[in-house]
């Protein structure tokens, strides 16, 4: 929106905030998956593996349709259906090894260059960037609908 | 590695909160979208139409990072649905341009100000200092996404 008195912060979050959905569509073509698998394999990868009740939730899509991604993420071998380590009943969704390393050398990278860019703080100051990124997650969420994870 | 519950945000550091806050923008768009009635693609066209005015079709998709008859697609459904008009250039008469309509821009404005106002007030908390510590911190993050994609 162009309005003279946005604050620069503001303005850059949303820079950053476009950049780097490029930066996800880079991912997901070096995956070679669409937009909301890639988001699901980027879960699997930060968290480990998931129910997939767990992976509907995150990826707020109905447990019908995070069925279709897990078939679409598992016939690209991205990831692994296997038995609950505890309840055997229950199905977990893991990640491959071999879609966690093509993705690690896309994300390592860029997140090794922006963990750097707090070198140059201070500890105090380091705290302050943390906080500010605190109140904008907590501005974004009460601004959602409370059926949103 | 466990199966692990979605941490609280008191316990990430900054890249992780960077992330939770491109998360958070993320899931805000859908809802947006949801809220007007778009997909997300044709949403985020809006966002550059209403920032930039008018923009040629060319130019379009180039910001949105999809290929030209796929940019069409989204002016072909914005303009079905009265939010877009393809106008002739101003200078240039051979070629089109894709200007927002001014109803449109305000049902939006009226959607997303009370979010951007209250980014703006998450700063009100700061003091002068720790403003410049903030903008510098994004604005190095921004570089690091710019280095790997030169702007648009």
């Amino acid at each position: 929106m162009a309005n003279n008195t946005r604050r620069a912060p503001t303005v850059l979050l949303r820079d950053i905030v476009e950049l780097s959905r490029a930066f996800e569509a880079h991912l997901g073509r070096e995956l070679g998956v669409n937009a909301t698998d890639r988001e699901a394999m980027e879960h699997l990868i930060g968290a480990g593996p998931l129910s997939p009740t767990n992976l509907s939730q995150r990826l707020g899509v109905s447990t019908a349709a995070v069925t279709a991604v897990v078939d679409r993420l598992v016939a690209h071998g991205h990831a692994e259906r296997m038995p609950h380590p505890t309840d055997r009943r229950q199905v977990i969704v893991a990640p491959t090894t071999a879609s966690v390393d093509r993705a690690m050398n896309v994300l390592l990278p860029m997140i090794g260059q922006i963990d750097a860019t707090l070198d140059g703080f201070s500890a105090s100051e380091q705290d302050a960037i943390t906080r500010f990124l605190e109140h904008v997650v907590a501005s974004y969420r009460q601004h959602l609908p409370e059926t949103a994870p | 590695m466990t199966i692990s519950e979605r941490p609280t945000v008191a316990e990430l550091t900054s890249t992780q909160l960077l992330r939770a806050v491109i998360e958070a923008s993320d899931r805000f768009e859908a809802y947006l979208a949801d809220e007007l009635d778009l997909n997300p693609t044709d949403l985020d066209a809006m966002g550059h139409l209403m920032r930039n005015g008018p923009l040629g079709p060319t130019d379009l998709a180039r910001r949105l990072g999809i290929s030209a008859p796929a940019a069409t697609a989204v002016v072909d459904r914005l303009s079905a649905v009265g939010h877009v008009q393809r106008q002739k250039h101003p200078t240039d008469r051979r070629a089109v341009v894709v200007a927002p309509n001014p109803a449109s821009v305000q049902m939006a404005r009226k959607a997303l100000d009370p979010m951007i106002n209250a980014l703006d007030e998450t700063l009100l908390g700061f003091n002068e200092h720790d403003r410049g510590v903030i903008h510098r911190y994004l604005l190095a993050v921004l570089m690091e996404f710019e280095q790997r994609f030169p702007a648009r």
